[in-house]
């Protein structure tokens, strides 16, 4: 009995202070939950039927940019008359005063979820450029809210062949604001530009044209014609251009670096087209590349410590980076898969790469992390997608789709989806095929 | 004879009050345990033995996915569950207690002593698997066209046949729990952490809840308990795993 009593005691005391182990599993990240924004429509009585026509172009403004970043907000239906009739977490709210006969705006934010006023703001009325104004307006609401830069002020610059003759095919370039409106010509020179690139100032663009240029013959007697890709840069504010580039062959794909005071390209003057960088002030040229394979696209990170580009080295077009401050230093290939991948471009932060590549005879476009890992795919039956581009926020990615109408004509518009390939909007409707969107910085 | 008999005596006399000195001690013990177990002094100090279980994965990318981020983001993430043991339902009240609340159930000692015998099988330590790419990574990559294959001797260590079956129903809970697990992006933001220990019935049903390990922003802490909290019932553990969930050996760490 005493035994027993004893045995049991030992085995209670050991139980008792058994320490138990405890198992975690991660849940992971959390996904974004979405607070409600509303508008509340500013009193009107002292607009004449213009300007408020004007007032009523700003709010669908506001409410369409609003609309862009639908993985953060839900838009509340409809406008409020006062800020009591809004169910919003973020409630702006507007009114109209007129002072020294000119118009202002006041614009109150309010996280009525914190009970905090976020923004209050006073700025004269631009009824003569009101989509200017009604972006300005949109950019400091939401600035005031996340605490960061929207891509509201952003623009894009494209190439569209709308200026194509029968038997004389072009393509001009174009700029337009970051939802298609205010479509500009920049170009008029009857030829081919190709893929342009713009300064991190977004003041000058760099572009590749296809031009007409009269050399010796190769058999040594006379002169021929012949097609060499020429590479421009346009001052935006002159539109005036000068050639950069126009040694023998392709000079072309061109970006500019981080600081805006060097670039890297495709050229081929050494037979097969190598990637270089060239210093705008010095013009010296640098090898980044130095294969007997192709290698061409190139796209360089923020910091200017990796870029990637497009290399034949496998035998079909794969991506590839390297520390751009050597020459073929610390190569590494990225994709492994797909018959034929096509434009890698960075994300602003360079933490991953956006592409293109050829599958099911058509064009989609993937992601990649910028180490080889999490490749996901962003488009699927929706027409032939190319010309991946990162929105300076990295939040959006803008791309061309092809729809093929007929046998012989096809439509190809730009669109805009967000980073996980939701589609948000199509932004370019009858204005040519559409190549080549380049979004602002 | 008689000197013999007083010292048998003095033996048993001796013995009965080191048994009972020792009884005591040990009743004091698991009082003073239980008490602090119940954060009455809260320090927000996690248990000491924790295993953490993730997801290995092996990949073999052959071929371009097929499906769309947007597609697998629908795809329904809710795995199998496994069959229910069979519960005689006059016999089971769990259903009708459960509660949802930070803090742990009331103390009797009679659970108490439950939750002891319990304690000791819960000895057997559940073995560590490496990660190579965190689940929502695995997710992405569960993609037809790519070779996906969950990571076994290959990419971590073996786990003891007992375990498994208690791994594999753990792993299966963050798939069910992440399509709550929301948050605003000012909270998201500050990449902050909490870990929640949840207490499992036999029909899946949240007992009760209560956290461990404080991400030190109580809307956050509010957030997990409530993802947890919309997620009830789980999927339903099997018989020979019940006594580790139900018994709370089960946390949620947000994120990790």
């Amino acid at each position: 009995m005493k035994i027993k009593l004893m045995i049991i005691l030992v085995l209670f005391s050991f139980g008792a202070f058994a320490q138990d182990t405890l198992t975690v599993v991660a849940v992971g990240e959390a996904e974004t939950e979405k607070d409600l924004i509303g508008f509340v429509k500013p009193g009107m009585s002292t607009l004449n039927a213009e300007e408020a026509a004007k007032i009523n172009e700003l709010l669908a403004i506001l409410k369409s940019d609003f609309d862009l970043y639908r993985s953060l907000f839900v838009i509340e239906d409809g406008f409020a008359k006062n800020k009591k009739d809004s169910k919003s977490r973020y409630i702006n709210d507007f009114s109209i005063v007129l002072e020294n006969k000119q118009m202002f705006l006041k614009t109150s934010v309010e996280d009525t979820k914190q009970a905090s006023i976020l923004l209050e703001d006073k700025r004269q009325i631009l009824f003569n450029n009101i989509r200017s104004f009604a972006h300005e307006i949109s950019h400091i609401i939401y600035r005031s809210i996340t605490g960061k830069e929207s891509i509201f002020k952003s623009k894009m610059i494209f190439v569209s062949d709308r200026t194509s003759r029968k038997g004389s095919a072009r393509k001009e370039l174009y700029i337009m604001d970051f939802d298609g409106a205010r479509k500009q010509r920049l170009t008029h020179l009857n030829s081919m530009v190709i893929s342009p690139s713009l300064s991190p100032k977004n003041d000058k663009v760099l572009y590749t044209l296809i031009e007409t240029q009269t050399k010796k013959a190769s058999s040594g007697i006379g002169l021929q014609r012949v097609k060499n890709l020429n590479l421009h840069m346009m001052d935006l504010k002159t539109k005036r251009s000068k050639v950069l580039s126009a040694l023998e062959g392709i000079n072309s794909g061109a970006v500019f670096s981080k600081s805006g005071e060097s670039i890297y390209l495709t050229l081929s003057n050494l037979k097969n087209a190598d990637i270089f960088k060239i210093d705008l002030k010095t013009k010296k040229r640098r090898r980044i590349t130095s294969h007997f394979s192709d290698d061409v696209d190139p796209h360089i990170n923020a910091d200017e410590t990796l870029l990637t580009f497009l290399s034949g080295r496998p035998g079909r077009a794969m991506i590839y980076t390297l520390d751009p401050t050597g020459t073929e230093k610390s190569v590494k290939r990225i994709s492994f898969v797909g018959r034929f991948n096509a434009a890698p471009r960075f994300n602003p932060s360079g933490s991953e790469i956006v592409f293109s590549s050829w599958v099911d005879n058509r064009f989609d476009i993937y992601r990649i992390d910028s180490d080889g890992r999490n490749l996901v795919r962003l488009t699927k039956n929706f027409g032939s997608n190319e010309e991946p581009w990162y929105s300076p926020d990295g939040q959006f990615i803008v791309f061309t789709s092809q729809r093929v109408i007929t046998r012989k004509k096809a439509v190809q518009d730009v669109y805009i989806m967000d980073r996980d390939g939701e589609i948000i909007r199509k932004i370019t409707e009858n204005y040519g095929k559409i190549y080549t969107p380049r979004w602002s910085n | 004879m008689i000197r013999n008999y007083e010292y048998k005596d003095k033996l048993n006399e001796y013995l009965m009050k080191a048994v009972g000195v020792h009884l005591m001690v040990v009743i004091s013990g698991v009082i003073l345990n239980m008490v602090f177990s119940l954060n009455l002094f809260s320090t927000h100090k996690p248990p000491t033995n924790i295993e953490i279980i993730q997801s290995a994965v092996r990949v073999d990318v052959v071929g371009l996915p097929k499906m769309t981020l947007q597609e697998l983001k629908k795809m329904d993430l809710q795995v199998k569950e496994p069959e229910a043991p069979e519960v005689e339902k006059t016999k089971n009240n769990e259903t009708s207690k459960v509660e949802f609340k930070k803090q742990a159930k009331k103390v009797d000692l009679s659970k108490l002593l439950k939750g002891i015998s319990s304690t000791q099988i819960k000895k057997v330590k559940a073995k560590k698997v490496k990660k190579t790419i965190d689940t929502t990574a695995l997710k992405k990559l569960v993609l037809e066209g790519n070779a996906v294959s969950k990571g076994s001797s290959a990419t971590g260590e073996s786990i003891e046949e007992g375990q498994k079956d208690f791994v594999s129903y753990i792993q299966s809970l963050p798939d069910k729990i992440r399509q709550n697990w929301k948050l605003p992006s000012y909270l998201i933001e500050k990449e902050l952490q909490c870990r929640v220990r949840i207490y499992i019935a036999s029909n899946g049903n949240i007992l009760n809840m209560q956290i461990i390990e404080s991400s030190g922003d109580e809307e956050y802490d509010q957030k997990a308990l409530d993802a947890v909290k919309k997620s009830s019932p789980l999927p339903k553990p099997q018989k020979t795993i019940l006594s580790k969930v139900a018994n709370g050996e089960v946390i949620l760490g947000f994120p990790l």
